[in-house]
């Protein structure tokens, strides 16, 4: 009897814990290339619930081709989307999704080598922060304390709290005692801003890895694949060009410095 | 010894105590109640209780920290992890250096589940789902000089070397938009290669384009156009100046000059071009060297009448820059003011001068029944075209759902053309044809678009294209006379308009209805007189008046049904035609019921390829060309006449395509076949002997076929380093005529052609290209007759680049028009050299074409007759050098 009063009252805690708490954040995410025209603001949904979050792009404009036929994969967590409405008119739309493991403290996440799918596996902890407790902002009724940190060569100030969950952030950025609400870059390339926060919605469903049978590479894997790719359209480039042309392929809208300078002919 | 010892170990002890002097060490484990560790927890190290010092965030339940800073009263440790309860503990009046050893066992907590949202006020987001926006800094080398030169560069756009015309994933399109607006209309080669490509910010490639916006998502989603957005500053001018002094092998002059402006402020766009040179480049969207038909003109076809007497002779396979020997002077200006929020006003002005000289030595033989003979022609050739052109487009903007456009276009154009013309080695004859052709149309539109995704559009339009000619050739070719002279005129006037009602639904379909109205009258006068010592003989007259009547309903229907598309188009009318001659004997007129009805079906296989069948069926009378019946002169040995008839014609076309297209991988494949028969039509029916040919078509209800199947495609070969394009062709041609009172011959026509071109991508100084060409052609009478020819055509370029600043090619164009009769081969050799200094913005070039000085030219061609070879001269050879600066 002792045995199954203990079972009853583990099954019991653990029931309580599938009912538990969740957080879902919309983001709205801005890149500012250095031309204003290329300039992209997407939203993007950070779901965490228990040690596990996931955080996604929000594309509702699969909305306008929702009665049309062609719609390929409506799982809206993990793969990409492909919407393709009349015959030549595809829309590609490709469903970032980081999945990170607070208990296993790993990040697994889609990447692109040209059109290429790719997941990359890193440690959640990727920035080394330093917090500002004075410098204190608020943003939708919550109040952030800022941190600073420098990741792939830009400079970044954040604000978390640790009031709503113990951990969680957009993106790459996590590794705060807190959940990271807004992300700046210094040099205003790249801004993250929350535009709603939702706690303890009904929707809880449990996130799980859909990353699960997929093949896993390293950040460093991933750079050297990439620069394997660029050297690739490097050659397409010059097969292309010009009689006589000089020709160099470089990266210049990234978040993230992937180390590959400018390749050049 | 042993004190010496003592000391440096006291003194290595004091040193590695002394670095760990200011930091505590903290560690511990955190478990839960049943001492289970806690994977997922934070701990905050604070000072006070309200702001956070350090922190860590342990996992496995153990935690190990080395404090990076200083703590004098207390050091609060907080933990927090998940379902359970903070706890806090402290350390108060720490010591330094000391490690402490702090174990935290949390207790359950539950969570409150009460739901709380919170939302920010939403800012727009714009994402363009219909337009591939091109990050140019991820295809450019920085040295692009043209528009041209980066549209090469991006995937899925394609530029044809000769023409310029611009193709999206294998689609052609319908403009080059320049920051969203339309400056150059089907004239968008003027700016694709003359636009400097340093002011070009962002390319975007947009599918589903819509020429009037209102009719954006309801018109079909087939068209494609190209946007370049332009680097933004609030009054921008960017041009440049090439210009480059020579000299021909006989030591005449070689020049060119070529300055472009582009000038751009807030409510004004405007290009200007303007270039002249004879080496043989055709810098105007005109053609006067062969006649060939631009886009404009394909597509306008119907708002012109054609010159009877052609201004042109020439045929050609090699490049025009090598034959077309000309002193051409062109101007263009295009530019858009907006006037205001609702008005917009676009020009396009022309100016074309040109000077063309020609050879051209014609052999005909002619092999029939019982007549073996050969024709000679030994001709010299002066064409001076000089053309004036003005267009303009207003655009109104009456409300937010209805457009208002009119278009206004007047153009004239003079040409002279003279010609010494020995014939059959013995008969010497000069003429001299003048050509004044006049155009001028207005145009006006009206959208309205409802609610719901419909829209309706009315149009009215009239045009009129007048043409006179008058032809002289001294001495009479058809008596003992002193000279002949014809004269041609024509008067086509063209009144109608159009109302559509167009819409589109949910489901991706679009459809649409219309009604059109048309008539045409088509004036036709000629004379052929024969001068003998004063006396005028009247040899030939027309005076006709054709009128076309036509009143059509038609409509399309464009839609989705799982993963097929369905288009099928009909449309029905009414037709009446009248021919109105001098003589009320020759007199015709017929009313005929029209039809059109076509059905295409597309397969979609996968995002990247499709399968499509089309089917069509039309009648008309298309008979402007072939309205006059008595003799016109059109060239020092033909006339021509025709016996029109109005019966209805009828054209059935069947179509198959495989397409493939991966933007990707820049990979591609289309394979089509076509069919084409068509019944009821104008058939040639000549006399031919040594001194005179005579065509005269006529209306025959028998029927001609034609099959053709098309393979082509691109891919790069990544082991190589290569991109390879192929293209081949295979038609043959059932055709019919009558040749010297012949009965009516069957005849075919079989080509097929190859064609491989190759382009390195080493990483290297040193590149190869190369292009190859066979032609297979063979013409067979239905009296036994057969008549072949095979030709090679290869180019190979060596390019080397051995520093950042100079460039060298070299090219080899080598060619074979006849593989069998005579082994006859030509080479053209072709050599340049250029310096850009680094950082500037001039360059320097050094070219030299047709180095072995390939003075002329042979081509031979087959019909089902004969044989037929021409000479022609070429461009000799040249050296020039050049400068260009850009600004």
């Amino acid at each position: 009897m002792k045995h199954l009063k203990i079972l009853f009252v583990t099954s019991f805690l653990l029931m309580s814990n599938l009912n538990a708490q969740n957080v879902s954040i919309t983001y709205n995410v801005t890149t500012n290339a250095n031309d204003e025209i290329l300039s992209l603001s997407s939203e993007y949904n950070l779901y965490i619930k228990g040690t596990k979050s996931a955080y996604y792009s929000n594309n509702d404009d699969s909305k306008p081709y929702q009665d049309q036929s062609f719609i390929v994969n409506t799982n809206k967590i993990g793969e990409f989307k492909e919407v393709n409405s009349a015959d030549n008119h595809t829309a590609y739309l490709i469903q970032d999704l980081f999945y990170k493991d607070y208990k296993e403290n790993t990040l697994i996440y889609n990447e692109l080598i040209g059109t290429k799918k790719v997941i990359i596996k890193e440690n959640i902890n990727l920035i080394d922060w330093t917090i500002h407790s004075d410098s204190k902002k608020k943003f939708l009724e919550y109040e952030c304390i800022k941190a600073t940190g420098t990741f792939r060569g830009r400079e970044y100030e954040a604000y978390f709290t640790p009031e709503l969950t113990l951990r969680g952030g957009p993106w790459k950025f996590d590794g705060l005692p807190g959940i990271i609400l807004a992300v700046n870059s210094i040099d205003g390339y790249y801004n993250i801003e929350p535009i709603k926060i939702a706690k303890n919605s009904s929707d809880n469903s449990d996130i799980s890895n859909v990353y699960n049978n997929e093949k896993l590479i390293s950040w460093d894997t991933y750079k050297s694949d990439f620069k394997k790719w660029m050297i690739k359209q490097l050659k397409k480039l010059k097969s292309k060009s010009q009689d006589g042309e000089a020709g160099s392929v470089e990266i210049t809208d990234r978040i993230e410095d992937l180390g590959i300078g400018k390749l050049s002919f | 010894m042993a004190s010496k010892n003592n000391k440096i170990l006291l003194i290595v002890f004091f040193l590695i105590k002394v670095s760990t002097l200011s930091s505590q060490t903290l560690k511990g484990t955190i478990t839960d109640k049943n001492n289970t560790p806690i994977n997922v927890a934070n701990i905050l190290i604070k000072k006070d209780s309200l702001n956070i010092s350090e922190y860590i965030l342990p996992s496995d339940g153990l935690y190990e920290i080395s404090l990076n800073k200083d703590y004098l009263d207390k050091i609060i440790i907080e933990v927090d992890a998940y379902g359970y309860k903070k706890q806090q503990k402290t350390i108060t009046n720490p010591e330094k250096t000391k490690s402490y050893t702090l174990n935290f066992k949390l207790e359950d907590y539950q969570e409150s589940l009460e739901e709380v949202v919170i939302t920010a006020p939403r800012k727009a987001v714009v994402i363009k789902k219909d337009t591939v926006t091109y990050n140019l800094k991820s295809y450019l080398t920085g040295e692009e000089v043209k528009v041209q030169d980066i549209l090469k560069k991006l995937p899925g756009i394609t530029i044809n070397e000769d023409s310029g015309a611009i193709k999206f994933k294998g689609k052609t399109i319908e403009a080059l938009l320049l920051g969203g607006d339309d400056l150059f209309g089907h004239n968008y080669v003027l700016g694709s290669k003359n636009i400097n490509a340093g002011v070009i910010a962002q390319v975007q490639a947009i599918e589903n384009y819509s020429e009037n916006a209102l009719l954006k998502g309801i018109e079909d989603g087939e068209k494609v156009a190209i946007n370049l957005e332009l680097k933004k500053g609030r009054f921008d001018f960017s041009g440049n100046i090439d210009t480059g002094l020579g000299v021909f092998e006989d030591l005449d002059l070689a020049h060119f000059t070529s300055a472009t402006l582009l000038g751009v402020t807030k409510g004004y766009k405007s290009f200007a071009n303007v270039a002249s040179n004879n080496l043989g480049t055709n810098n105007s969207p005109f053609d006067h060297f062969s006649s060939k038909k631009n886009t404009e003109q394909l597509k306008e076809v119907d708002y012109f009448t054609e010159k009877v007497i052609p201004t042109t002779r020439f045929s050609n396979f090699l490049s025009d820059n090598r034959v077309n020997i000309n002193n051409q002077l062109f101007g263009n200006y295009n530019a858009i003011f907006k006037l205001n929020k609702k008005i917009d006003l676009k020009t396009n002005l022309f100016y074309l001068k040109d000077h063309l000289k020609n050879d051209q030595f014609i052999e005909n033989k002619y092999n029939f029944e019982n007549e073996i003979f050969t024709t000679v022609d030994d001709i010299s050739y002066s064409n001076q075209p000089r053309q004036f052109r003005g267009d303009l487009e207003l655009k109104f903007k009456t409300s937010n759902t209805s457009l208002l456009t009119y278009n206004f276009r007047a153009r004239q154009e003079d040409i002279t053309s003279t010609s010494a013309i020995k014939s059959n080695n013995n008969n010497s004859y000069e003429t001299i044809l003048n050509s004044d052709d006049f155009f001028i149309l207005n145009e006006l539109n009206y959208t309205k678009r409802l609610s719901g995704n419909k829209a309706i559009q009315v149009s009215l339009y009239h045009s009129r294209n007048k043409i006179d000619q008058m032809y002289e050739v001294t001495p009479s070719f058809l008596s003992e006379g002193d000279f002949n002279l014809q004269n041609v005129g024509l008067d086509k006037n063209r009144l109608g308009g159009k109302a559509s009602f167009l819409g589109s639904s949910k489901n991706g379909s679009n459809y649409s209805v219309f009604v059109k109205v048309k008539s045409i009258g088509h004036n036709l006068k000629s004379k052929l007189l024969d001068v003998e010592q004063g006396d005028i003989n009247n040899l030939s007259q027309n005076d006709l008046y054709y009128s076309k009547k036509k009143i059509e309903q038609g409509g399309y229907y464009n839609f989705n049904f799982k993963k097929f598309r369905v288009i099928p188009e009909y449309s029905l009318g009414i037709l009446q035609n009248d021919i109105e001659t001098i003589d009320p004997l020759n007199n015709q007129n017929k009313t005929n019921l029209v039809l059109k009805n076509s059905l295409k079906l597309r397969y979609k296989i996968n995002r990247i390829s499709f399968l499509q069948s089309s089917v069509s069926y039309e009648t008309d009378n298309k008979i402007e060309n072939y309205l006059f019946s008595n003799n016109i002169l059109i060239n020092n040995r033909t006339l021509l006449s025709n016996t029109p008839k109005l019966d209805l014609q009828e054209t059935l076309s069947i179509g198959l395509l495989y397409y493939f297209y991966n933007l990707q991988t820049e990979t591609s494949l289309n394979v089509a076949v076509n069919y084409n028969k068509s019944k009821n039509s104008f058939f040639v029916n000549s006399f031919i002997d040594q001194n005179r040919t005579s065509i005269n078509y006529v209306f025959l209800p028998e029927s001609q076929d034609d099959l053709s199947g098309t393979i082509n495609g691109t891919l790069f070969v990544p082991f190589a380093d290569t991109f390879v394009e192929f293209d081949s062709n295979v038609s043959i041609l059932n055709y019919k005529n009558l040749v010297n009172n012949s009965l009516l011959r069957n005849n075919e026509s079989k080509i097929a052609s190859f064609g491989i071109n190759f382009r390195t991508a080493f990483l290297k100084a040193i590149n190869f290209r190369n292009n190859f060409n066979f032609q297979y052609s063979d013409t067979a009478s239905s009296d036994g007759s057969l008549f072949i020819n095979r030709s090679l055509r290869n180019s190979f370029s060596t390019l080397f680049k051995p520093t950042e600043t100079v460039f060298f090619k070299l090219t080899s164009d080598v060619f074979l028009p006849s593989l069998s009769n005579n082994n006859e081969l030509y080479n053209f050799i072709d050599f340049s050299f250029k310096y850009t200094p680094k950082g500037k913005k001039y360059s320097f070039k050094l070219v030299s074409n047709n180095i072995l000085n390939e003075v002329n030219f042979e081509q031979v061609q087959v019909s089902d007759f004969g044989t037929n070879i021409q000479r022609t001269n070429l461009l000799p050879s040249y050296t020039f050098l050049a400068f260009s600066y850009t600004f």
